[in-house]
């Protein structure tokens, strides 16, 4: 990307301060996950029971858990599940939702037997989906991320289908049919390069629910293997602590909070610059 | 009536304000109709909106001079301010008919709330007062209507429902910008018809607003020209038809079809107006004029009277000579 | 307005029946035999076919969906294998729970969202506004479960206002049960009452940009009356849509919410079931909770267009 390209790009953002925070949240989670073994202070897997449930001190920052575990350790640690879930929901979605919603537009016939399909997805609550799934597939990471990705396939599947129908109607596009170009070239030069920037506000987006998503699964015991650090089972099993360690609860829900938040905020600074024909599509649902 | 001063609006931070409506100044008095005529973006529908009070907020914003109606200062009002400090009796018309009323409210409904603020009546005498509004601007069946919706009107009888809203305030001075420009050419002259009828009848005077030459030397007594947010030339609607002392009117009269130009190309003006923010400090028209001096790129045009009741905006106004 | 009701009701019909047809698949795709679960790894060859005969697996697979369905249309959703019982009789069990658990939310989630919503549409572009949008945005990306655990925390275990979990019936304890619903519908409302703040701030705001919306201020009434008559219900409508959406989306985040709040609700049945591998009442409940929303939009579309007079033409 050129130099302009980048300003270009960064401009929502330093238009509005707030944005600029979520932007500045992103990178510190990317940051703590990549370095988690160097940035953590101990052990995230290292348990020592003379010091379970200490409150944050000088030691550890945000206190030890019931097995004596740092806490600051285990939330840096868990960023990388935070960011694997977050970004495989995000390319699932992408992966299936594109090309269905593409051809669905290009191809009426198949597309509108394909979009019924997608209604009939959406008639099941997402939450349900997800752990319908789990139940037939069993509790992994990979298919916490199939699970939480199908909920977002249904609502990307149709973005795309709504935006290549616009685009198609476009008097570009239709001149461009009319001298004879290949539906190949159609969805390379005209259709793709459309929705690059429509498709980086729901990536944002979906980032930030499948947070939730993630979060919720882990939770119930269905998403990631307890072994694993992830915030969402950092609640699980301090959760019958929280009257006598209330912080324990809090740092890990707190970086819930940021990533999701910060992926909110993102998606709506790039939203506000989007072409406001595209802007309808992207409700206030996320 | 209705006398508008240096009229300024501006877009964009008030250290480098961008003006989009330039010194404007005009006269209307009781019962004449002015035209307003410019080509789109030249700052008109703008001048309307802010003699009116209804500039958008957040937006563009009256930076200077002043709207007089019967000689109180209104300019910084809304509709509703004005009401309240007792001087409501202006009222507009909009160019879209389809978008112009509610459409989950009924007509009556609509009429009767103009109806309730402006003669203070409420109840049945408002939805009557209603009734009479309709007859007065033709409405087939008027009756019937009030209980309709804007959905099951067709364009004209919308505007004809936006003329009776307008009527229910009672107004000295309607404003109407370019009120025919969505609807079919016969729809269109039923429409004007009826515009300069009710000014005659009720005495009201009319600032109308078009890029329409033909539709202004129909309707208008006087014409004001408008050129990248300034007056350039007004006159009486003979006087501007029949001698334009200014470059530009000159231009656009050029580019009026008559009846035996035939299938010949008709003539453009060259070059498009200058955007707002970028007129320097000579003549807004200097880039496009074919009779452009030196002097007209540094130095602004003075404003001269060439004869009574007609101004022009030129350094080198054309001589009247023949009347064409 | 008759015509189209008919053809959205149609409509739902034919995604309910193609939903049944991915629920009753279901079944027949989580791994393992359904047969081991119900009579355990100690069973003989012999038993299981008899099983397998009596519960009808060894027909076609089209003849067993038209079993199925015929069955679900008596009434007759299975048993299930944990409660030995009617999984109708389960399911209606927690329905009490749930159903007033997501009435309570939608109360919050109206009282909260709808004049949050105005407030900030109004004040559009002040600190206010980009506040109160900004809060709106930070609730939505809070889970539901964290804020319930705090919520017991601070409302339950410190301050002792509220219970911190179960929930016994109105019809045993009298309507003061409902204060055990408090906190659950509190801590569900949260992400949805944002939704619905941002959703309402941004239709009032579109609406406001209408050409009518001039009309009315151009008529001289005062700026709270162009709002009351002329935005707030135009914007609504769109608000209204959102409603059916918004149910949805309650239906299963209360699954997290009554698992945390130990609620005997549909929600936590799902949860237990699933861990217990009672797959006659997955099937069951996931099916209900379709059938409920598909009903619940079906409505709120239908009353959608009877607010709206423009669609008589259409």
């Amino acid at each position: 990307m050129s130099r302009d390209g980048a300003i270009l790009w960064l401009k929502p953002f330093i238009a509005r301060p707030i944005a600029l925070l979520g932007l500045g949240i992103l990178l510190g989670t990317i940051l703590a996950a990549t370095f988690a073994p160097w940035l953590a202070p101990y052990d995230p897997y290292a348990i020592d029971p003379s010091i379970r449930l200490t409150p944050p001190n000088a030691l550890h920052w945000f206190g030890t858990d019931q097995f004596g575990r740092d806490t600051l350790s285990r939330v840096i640690h868990s960023a990388r599940m935070a960011l694997l879930i977050g970004s495989g929901v995000v390319m699932f979605a992408l992966a299936t939702g594109v090309p269905i919603g593409v051809l669905s537009a290009l191809f009426p016939r198949l597309g509108h037997l394909l979009m019924r399909m997608v209604d009939v997805l959406m008639a099941f609550p997402s939450l349900l989906l997800a752990l319908g799934l789990i139940v037939v597939l069993g509790p992994s990471v990979a298919n916490a991320i199939l699970a939480i990705g199908l909920g977002y396939m249904t609502t990307t599947t149709r973005i795309v289908y709504g935006l290549t129908l616009r685009l198609r109607m476009e008097t570009y596009v239709e001149a461009s049919r009319s001298m004879g170009a290949g539906t190949a070239w159609l969805i390379g030069k005209h259709i793709l390069p459309n929705l690059v920037s429509p498709l980086l506000v729901q990536a944002s987006f979906v980032f930030a629910f499948a947070q939730l998503g993630a979060a919720s699964l882990d939770f119930l015991g269905l998403g990631a293997p307890p072994e694993i650090p992830s915030w969402g089972n950092m609640l699980a099993e301090s959760r019958t602590f929280i009257t006598r360690a209330p912080w324990l609860l809090f740092f890990p829900g707190m970086m819930i909070v940021a990533t999701a938040f910060s992926l909110n905020l993102v998606g709506d600074a790039l939203r506000d610059r989007l072409d406001p024909r595209f802007r309808q599509l992207f409700s206030e649902k996320g | 009536m209705l006398s508008v001063r240096d009229l300024t609006v501006s877009l964009g931070p008030e250290t480098a304000p961008v003006d989009i409506v330039a010194g404007v100044s005009f006269e209307l008095g009781k019962g004449e109709i002015l035209g307003l005529v410019g080509e789109s973006g030249c700052g008109k529908s703008m001048t309307s909106l802010a003699v009116m009070g209804l500039l958008p907020q957040p937006g563009p914003r009256i930076r200077a001079g002043r709207v007089l109606l019967e000689g109180c200062d209104v300019t910084q009002l809304q509709p509703w301010q004005r009401v309240v400090a007792g001087h409501g009796r202006m009222a507009m018309i909009f160019q879209e008919p389809m978008t112009s009323l509610n459409p989950v409210r009924r007509i009556g409904d609509q009429i009767a709330e103009a109806v309730r603020v402006h003669d203070r009546l409420s109840g049945p005498p408002a939805i009557d007062r209603a009734r009479e509004l309709l007859e007065q601007v033709r409405m087939p069946d008027p009756a019937m209507q009030l209980s309709a919706y804007p959905h099951q009107l067709s364009g004209g009888q919308r505007q004809r429902v936006m003329i009776a809203i307008a009527l229910a305030c009672r107004p000295q001075v309607l404003i109407a910008d370019e009120p025919t420009t969505a609807l079919d050419v016969t729809i269109q002259v039923q429409v004007l018809g009826l515009l300069r009828e009710l000014c005659n009848r009720l005495d009201m005077a009319m600032l109308f607003i078009t890029h329409d030459m033909g539709v202004i030397a129909q309707l208008a007594d006087r014409v004001s020209v408008m050129y990248a947010g300034r007056i350039v030339e007004t006159a009486g609607v003979e006087a501007l038809f029949g001698r334009p002392r200014h470059h530009y009117t000159r231009g656009l009269m050029d580019c009026m079809p008559s009846r035996n130009s035939g299938a010949r190309r008709l003539p453009t003006i060259a070059g498009q107006p200058p955007a707002p923010g970028t007129v320097g400090a000579g003549c807004v028209f200097a880039s496009r004029c074919a009779a452009v001096r030196e002097t007209c790129r540094t130095a602004a045009p003075p404003r001269a009277e060439v004869s009574q009741g007609h101004d022009v905006l030129c350094a080198f106004p054309l001589d009247g000579g023949e009347p064409r | 307005m008759w015509s189209y009701a008919l053809k959205r009701a149609g409509t739902t019909a034919v995604t309910l029946l193609a939903a049944s047809i991915i629920i009753f698949a279901f079944i027949h795709i989580v791994p393992g035999d359904p047969i081991y679960v119900l009579l355990g790894d100690t069973a003989t060859p012999d038993q299981i076919d008899a099983l397998r005969h009596q519960l009808g697996l060894d027909q076609p697979i089209i003849l067993q969906y038209l079993t199925w369905i015929g069955h679900v249309l008596e009434g007759n959703l299975g048993r299930s294998i944990f409660f030995q019982a009617p999984v109708l009789s389960v399911i209606a069990d927690g329905a009490e729970t749930s159903a007033l658990l997501a009435t309570m939310t939608m109360i919050w989630v109206t009282l909260i969202g709808v004049p949050i919503g105005m407030i900030a549409a109004v004040r559009h572009g002040t600190w206010l506004d980009q506040g109160l949008s900004g809060a709106a945005m930070l609730m939505a990306s809070i889970p539901t479960f964290w804020v319930g655990l705090y919520l017991i925390l601070i409302f339950a275990a410190w301050l002792g206002w509220f219970p911190s979990s179960g929930y016994p019936s109105i019809f045993e304890g009298g309507l003061v049960n409902l204060r055990y619903l408090v906190l659950p519908s509190l801590a569900l409302a949260a992400p949805n009452a944002a939704l619905i703040l941002r959703l309402t701030r941004a239709s009032m705001l579109d609406v406001s940009r209408e050409d009518y919306v001039r009309t009315a201020r151009a008529k001289g009434i005062r700026p709270w009356q162009v709002v009351v008559r002329h935005i707030l219900r135009n914007a609504l409508l769109a608000v209204v849509s959102a409603f059916g959406f918004t149910f949805a989306a309650l239906l299963s985040e209360a699954v997290v919410t009554e698992t945390v709040f130990a609620l005997p609700g549909i929600g936590r049945l799902v949860v237990q079931s699933i861990l217990r591998r009672d797959y006659p009442v997955i099937q069951g409940v996931i099916l209900v909770i379709v059938v409920v929303y598909l009903l619940i939009n079906l409505i709120v579309d239908l009353s959608y267009r009877l607010l709206d007079p423009r669609v008589e033409l259409q």
